[in-house]
């Protein structure tokens, strides 16, 4: 008992914290969304529609970063994978060094290593690409080797005992038996750089989040709306796809000709992007000389880079708390083994609200479609800099994220527990609090946690675009060169994203 | 009369009857036994009484009171008083064995007591002695999913038991127990209603279970009530009967 009222102090200060240091108040970001609707509602519709004309090219390109990236990175995280696999690399340096390099990939936000590269090599399609196989990298391999690592343990080993030798039971037991897994983190990776793609622009690499960011700082909202839901389109209308084929493929459809599809679609791709290795190349002879540069760090600067990064962190810590409590109050309307039979009466009219949760599932629908770059963006437009916006953006992203995964799990709950106890008498209310809940709050914290990963993420990167935290910091640096501070920062950085990976990790087991 | 059931029927699609005219009457202390085959309509039919079914047509009486017109508020009332076990207990395995077992007291308690856990003292009392008595007093506060089948079922039924109802429905309890277990708890139940006339309706696919626990025996067969009489008067013939 005494460790109950433990951990809900201790929750209850994580979650006030944030509100305090950086001194916003809960009302007042409450009471800005109202402001917030009726300015989106007057300012960006009806959506202009004559933004995407001539626009072709940047929204085609937008996709197909995405389809080379991924299968680049699909490949070069298979590689990496048995690299980091503890079955598969007996070499513990090599495995380390392989991990660590990994870990980098992982934790430094994929806009602050597109800003790099920007910077690097210039403006150009390729940099977007390059940029998403980073990112793709770092998601990628920690997953395949994990999964590798399972079926090392279960079907491999009889394999092995038939006196297979390394590259044979590569041959023969990894690649036949890894192939469904493989395929499904990768389409899992498909529709993430989706969206990523379409705020890579941002920075100057490309794509339709060029077109968007310019349109919202130049103000005009309606024609950046044209392109926002053009944007959303692509979301869904691929996640549509992509689910499709997930379940054919969980149905029996064969893996091979799929992914000699993939293979003739990567190629088609890749020469529609017209990517111009040559000047890659020859910039690329540059890179060593470049990368020197950062391989010196002043260490002076960086009590200010810890305080940018404090901030950052609580950014995403109070958005997360915001997007959390309203997660968790949606989900129990819209689950639809917990929404209540709702029937207002009025006199004589009665208003059946059994519409509530199709309502609420398509709105998380719509809002997960857009990146949550973009959805900061469109509320700092309306509301201006400032924490207020950057904790509200952030908290909208989340709720998107986290009342889908809750909804999931509350649904995947035996009908037969909730049956139990309605035939005790309980009251609605009591059958969620007494048994839905307990079965699910682990879940739930599981899928808080991950969404602050990405909400830090989300923060440093949104300084990037201009609203404040370390990315700001770092673009600043980036614009004067100034080589030592992004290389102290992208440390700093990595290291604090590692630090709260592993307390992460530690608090889920 | 306790329970007075006329002419029930209940179809899920209005083509096929899981249950098609179905009538009869239970006087409190008995413990009657519902055999047949899968399929029969044994689970709809229990699941209609407390109607976690809702029913297509007929009438049930719990008590007095006609279950058909109940509202919401009065039907929680009607269920608070009818105490459910079930095949795979459905306990609430993440908390502890109390907590399960003080369940049964939610038709009875405001939200905001069993929320934060203020039942009142004499429902824990009453809590304690009933694990007492099937023996699971030291187990009060481990986690459910720490039990074992058996374990679990007999918390299940101090569950049903701590609503203090005036009927016990029970659908399969022994299905998915091994025969030790499966004795246990018949037995605990068997000796709950001898203690305390505690009528019980019990769903079963064992026949001799039936035929040695139960003051009266029901066979269903396609949704109909294929014979009722006592278990002696239940003959070898009947049996293939109904399984056939």
């Amino acid at each position: 008992m005494n460790k109950k009222i433990l951990y809900f102090v201790l929750i209850a200060a994580i979650s006030v914290l944030p509100f305090i240091i950086l001194n916003v108040s809960l009302l007042d970001i409450i009471f800005s969304v109202p402001s917030l609707f009726s300015f989106l509602f007057d300012n960006f519709f009806p959506p202009n529609w004559n933004a995407l004309d001539g626009n072709f090219i940047i929204v085609r390109n937008t996709i197909l970063f995405a389809i080379v990236g991924t299968c680049i990175s699909a490949l070069l995280a298979f590689f990496l994978g048995i690299l980091i696999s503890e079955y598969f690399n007996p070499f513990v340096p090599i495995r380390l060094l392989a991990r660590f390099f990994v870990s980098f990939l992982r934790n430094v936000p994929i806009i602050i290593f597109a800003s790099i590269l920007v910077f690097i090599f210039g403006i150009g399609p390729l940099i977007g690409v390059i940029a998403l196989v980073l990112g793709g990298v770092g998601f990628l391999a920690r997953s395949y080797a994990n999964n590798m690592d399972e079926l090392a343990q279960s079907k491999l080993e009889a394999l092995k005992s038939t006196g297979a030798s390394y590259f044979q039971i590569i041959f023969h037991g990894l690649f036949p038996a890894f192939t469904p897994a493989w395929l499904n983190w990768t389409l899992f990776a498909f529709e993430i750089n989706i969206r990523i793609s379409a705020v890579l622009g941002m920075v100057g690499a490309g794509g339709l989040g060029l077109l968007i960011q310019a349109n919202l700082d130049l103000r005009n909202f309606r024609r950046a709306m044209a392109l926002i839901i053009l944007l959303m389109a692509i979301v869904l209308i691929v996640e549509f796809f992509v689910n499709k084929l997930r379940e054919r493929l969980e149905k029996g459809l064969p893996y091979v000709p799929i992914i000699a599809f993939i293979i003739v679609i990567f190629f088609i791709s890749a020469s529609a992007l017209n990517l111009n290795f040559q000047t890659f190349i020859q910039r690329l002879s540059n890179a060593p000389r470049i990368l020197a540069h950062f391989a010196i760090f002043d260490f002076s600067v960086a009590p200010e880079l810890l305080a940018a990064l404090f901030t950052s962190i609580l950014l995403g810590l109070a958005g997360l708390v915001l997007g959390a409590v309203f997660s968790f109050i949606l989900t129990f309307f819209a689950a639809k083994n917990t929404a209540p039979s709702l029937t207002i009466k009025f006199s004589k009219y009665e208003l059946n609200l059994n519409f509530l949760p199709f309502l609420i599932k398509g709105a998380i629908a719509l809002l997960r479609a857009i990146p949550s770059l973009v959805i900061i963006l469109m509320i700092i437009a309306s509301l201006g800099f400032g924490y207020i916006a950057a904790v509200l953006g952030i908290a909208f992203s989340s709720l998107g994220y986290l009342t889908k995964a809750f909804i999931a799990s509350v649904e995947e709950q035996e009908e037969a527990k909730i049956e139990a106890l309605k035939s005790t008498g309980a009251s609605h209310i009591q059958v969620i609090y007494h048994g839905i809940l307990p079965a699910v709050s682990s879940v739930f914290w599981r899928w808080i946690s991950l969404r602050l990963e990405f909400n830090i993420s989300d923060s440093i990167s949104l300084g990037v675009v201009g609203a404040g935290g370390i990315g700001m910091l770092l673009a600043r640096a980036i614009r004067q060169s100034n080589f030592s501070y992004i290389a102290t920062g992208v440390f700093i950085i990595f290291i604090a994203m590692f630090i709260l990976e592993l307390i992460i990790d530690k608090l889920r087991n | 009369m306790l329970l007075k059931i006329k002419n029930l029927s209940k179809t899920y699609d209005s083509k096929n009857y899981a249950l098609r005219d179905v009538s009869f009457n239970v006087s409190e202390g008995e413990f009657i036994a519902v055999v047949g085959l899968s399929g029969a309509g044994k689970s709809t039919f229990i699941r209609c009484i407390n109607r976690l079914v809702p029913f297509s047509e007929g009438e049930i009486f719990f008590n007095g009171e006609n279950l058909h017109n109940a509202n919401r508020y009065s039907l929680k009332k009607i269920r608070s008083k009818i105490g459910m076990v079930f095949q795979h207990h459905n306990l609430i395995e993440q908390t502890t064995v109390l907590s399960n077992v003080l369940h049964g007291r939610l038709g009875e308690t405001s939200f905001i007591r069993s929320a934060l856990g203020l039942y009142r003292k004499e429902d824990k009392e009453e809590a304690y002695k009933l694990l007492k008595t099937v023996g699971l007093y030291d187990y009060k506060d481990k986690k459910a999913k720490t039990l074992s089948g058996g374990q679990m079922q007999r918390v299940g039924i101090c569950r049903a038991l701590m609503q203090k109802p005036k009927l016990l429905l029970a659908d399969e309890p022994i299905a998915s127990l091994d025969p030790v277990s499966a004795e246990t708890v018949m037995e605990t139940m068997k000796a709950v209603n001898e203690k305390t006339n505690l009528t019980i309706i019990v769903n079963l696919h064992q026949v001799d279970f039936a035929k040695k626990y139960a003051s009266r025996i029901i066979g269903m067969k396609a949704g109909k009530i294929f014979f009722d009489g006592t278990p002696k008067s239940l003959t070898e013939d009947i049996i293939k009967e109904i399984y056939s």
